[in-house]
């Protein structure tokens, strides 16, 4: 099968690698956690995925094309970023949110596609109550499922999601993990995601990676949180 | 209802228009033929309307890019030193003149100021593209402001009396010094400075989710952010150019425009920009063409005081 995700003798990093020599594989249907000290990379690595950062040593392939082969537009069909910045603009409401998600297909505007996209999106994340509602005026569990249904509105086969536990109780941080793992499972989605809620995350991923020192391990069973 | 609305400011653009050009300030029938009221009618009111109408829309367009581009609400075409640029190079020119004698004659005012704004935005742009489009941009272009404003005092100071009147003239805006050719210029400038900005439209709608989010979803975005910066020094440097430096219109209407009209579709709200810049602009127009207590309001003196009242009103309302 395919691999969906490549990274071959990667270094991560802006300037100096701050994660070097990353080698690994993923398939699909995997929920990733990714942990790691505050500083450790977590952020650098995922927009390294993403195609934001170019990687400094090795590269990076999803389904077989090396990302920084891929143009800005064939990256947004193949990859969905949701970064930590909550948005607050009082003129975007939830249903503006996700038609977001759509603008990569711009374009096929109006086809039944397009208008089923946006809908299984809105009716897996369950927030058809909060469509008309502005930015500004929804909690910050409702905008973490209102980004998730833009994320999923992208229909791409990867994910990448960082800290979105970052600001959730702990029912939100819950009910967010048994959305992603639905996702996973019946989308055949990978989803990495950076936390540092390795409690609740130990629960849910099928997959772990551990930044420490510069070095990345993987395990299929969350790894001991160092002090 | 949303609909209703951008009618009911159509009308108003309209009525203001009309208003401005045939109403104020004496009422001139458009079947007048001949005389001095047929040559005031077509060669001195309609031009200076139509000059306030494409001026209020470009400055209230550039300033609704600038806002959306670096996410600030204060942003606007001074903030960047655009409009600085202009007025320097417009100081340079009228008083300098009196020194060098040769710039008097070989190039108009109109000329000098959107060479200024254009010299500032190629600056602004190198100094984007090596820091990128955040927050460095707005600081540079507040301190090529104070710069720019440092130097016109030290002209100012050099000036002979009659060339610092004109250049004070100048600088309280006017929509009444473009005909001809310069109009067709002024309105050929902003109509495609305009049309630009709207095929970018939905490219600047997306960012609201910040660079990266926008990037991953397949913009481009330090291409988009160089065409919108090109494309509001466009507009604001023509502005600034043929009316002077005017103010407010830039900062408030933005601002108006996402409070009246809350929609994620930037290419109505940045046509509903338009249209409120270009009302604002007509207004303001007709209020200085009354005589009130014996003179003449100069423009830049009634777009603040009707722009400055009205956001805070706005803005209070808001918070309330």
């Amino acid at each position: 099968m395919l691999p969906l995700l490549e990274l071959n003798h990667t270094d991560v990093g802006r300037t100096k690698p701050l994660i070097s020599g990353i080698n690994s594989c993923l398939g699909s249907g995997e929920l990733l956690i990714l942990t790691g000290k505050n500083g450790s990379g977590k952020s650098t690595l995922l927009k390294t995925i993403a195609g934001l950062i170019p990687p400094l040593k090795g590269n990076v392939s999803i389904l077989n094309s090396p990302v920084s082969s891929l143009s800005r537009k064939a990256m947004a069909v193949k990859v969905a970023f949701a970064g930590t910045e909550r948005i607050r603009e009082d003129y975007i409401t939830v249903a503006d949110m996700v038609q977001y998600g759509r603008y990569p297909y711009a374009g096929e505007k109006q086809s039944e596609a397009e208008k089923s996209a946006v809908q299984n999106a809105i009716t897996q994340m369950g927030i058809e109550d909060l469509l008309p509602k502005a930015l500004n005026c929804i909690s910050d569990g409702e905008w973490q499922k209102a980004n998730l249904a833009r994320v999923l509105a992208q229909q791409t086969p990867l994910i990448l999601m960082d800290e979105p536990t970052a600001f959730l109780d702990y029912p939100s941080r819950i009910r967010l993990f048994r959305d992603l793992q639905a996702i996973c499972r019946s989308g055949q989605k990978t989803i990495i995601l950076s936390t540092h809620d390795v409690e609740t995350a130990g629960q849910f991923g099928t997959l772990f990676w551990h930044i420490s020192d510069g070095n990345l391990t993987e395990s299929s069973v969350l790894a001991p949180w160092e002090v | 209802m949303f609909s209703m609305r951008v009618l009911i400011l159509s009308s108003l653009a309209l009525i203001l228009l009309v208003i401005s050009v045939f109403l104020i300030p004496d009422p001139i029938a458009p079947w007048t033929e001949g005389g001095i009221h047929f040559d005031i009618l077509w060669q001195f009111r309609l031009p200076k309307s139509l000059t306030a109408l494409f001026t209020g829309a470009a400055l209230a367009v550039s300033g609704f890019i600038l806002q959306q581009l670096f996410r600030n609400n204060l942003a606007g075409p001074y903030i960047l030193g655009i409009s600085s640029g202009s007025t320097l190079a417009v100081a340079i020119l009228i008083i300098g003149s009196h020194y060098f004698p040769f710039l008097n004659s070989s190039i108009g005012i109109s000329m000098a100021g959107f060479a200024g704004a254009m010299a500032i935005l190629l600056l602004v742009l190198s100094v984007s593209i090596r820091f990128g489009s955040g927050a460095v941009i707005l600081l540079f272009g507040v301190i090529i402001g104070q710069i720019s404003g440092a130097l016109q005092g030290l002209l100012n100071y050099l000036a002979m009396p009659g060339d610092l009147k004109y250049f004070t003239l100048w600088s309280m805006g006017s929509f009444s010094q473009v005909m001809g050719r310069d109009l067709l210029i002024l309105g050929t400038a902003a109509f495609a400075g305009i049309a630009w900005a709207f095929t970018l439209m939905p490219a600047l709608s997306v960012m609201v989710l910040g660079d990266d989010v926008a990037a991953t979803l397949g913009v481009q975005t330090k291409r988009v952010s160089l065409q919108l910066m090109v494309c509001t020094g466009l507009l604001s440097g023509i502005a600034t150019a043929y009316c002077g430096p005017v103010a407010f219109i830039g900062m408030a209407i933005p601002n108006a425009s996402r409070l009246l009209y809350k929609t994620a579709n930037f290419r109505i709200l940045m046509l509903v920009n338009a249209l409120m810049g270009a009302c604002m602009a007509l207004l303001s127009d007709v209020i200085s063409s009354l005589e009130i207590l014996g003179m003449h309001i100069p423009v830049n003196v009634c777009t603040a005081l009707l722009g400055g009242p009205f956001i805070l009103y706005i803005l209070l309302k808001k918070r309330h």
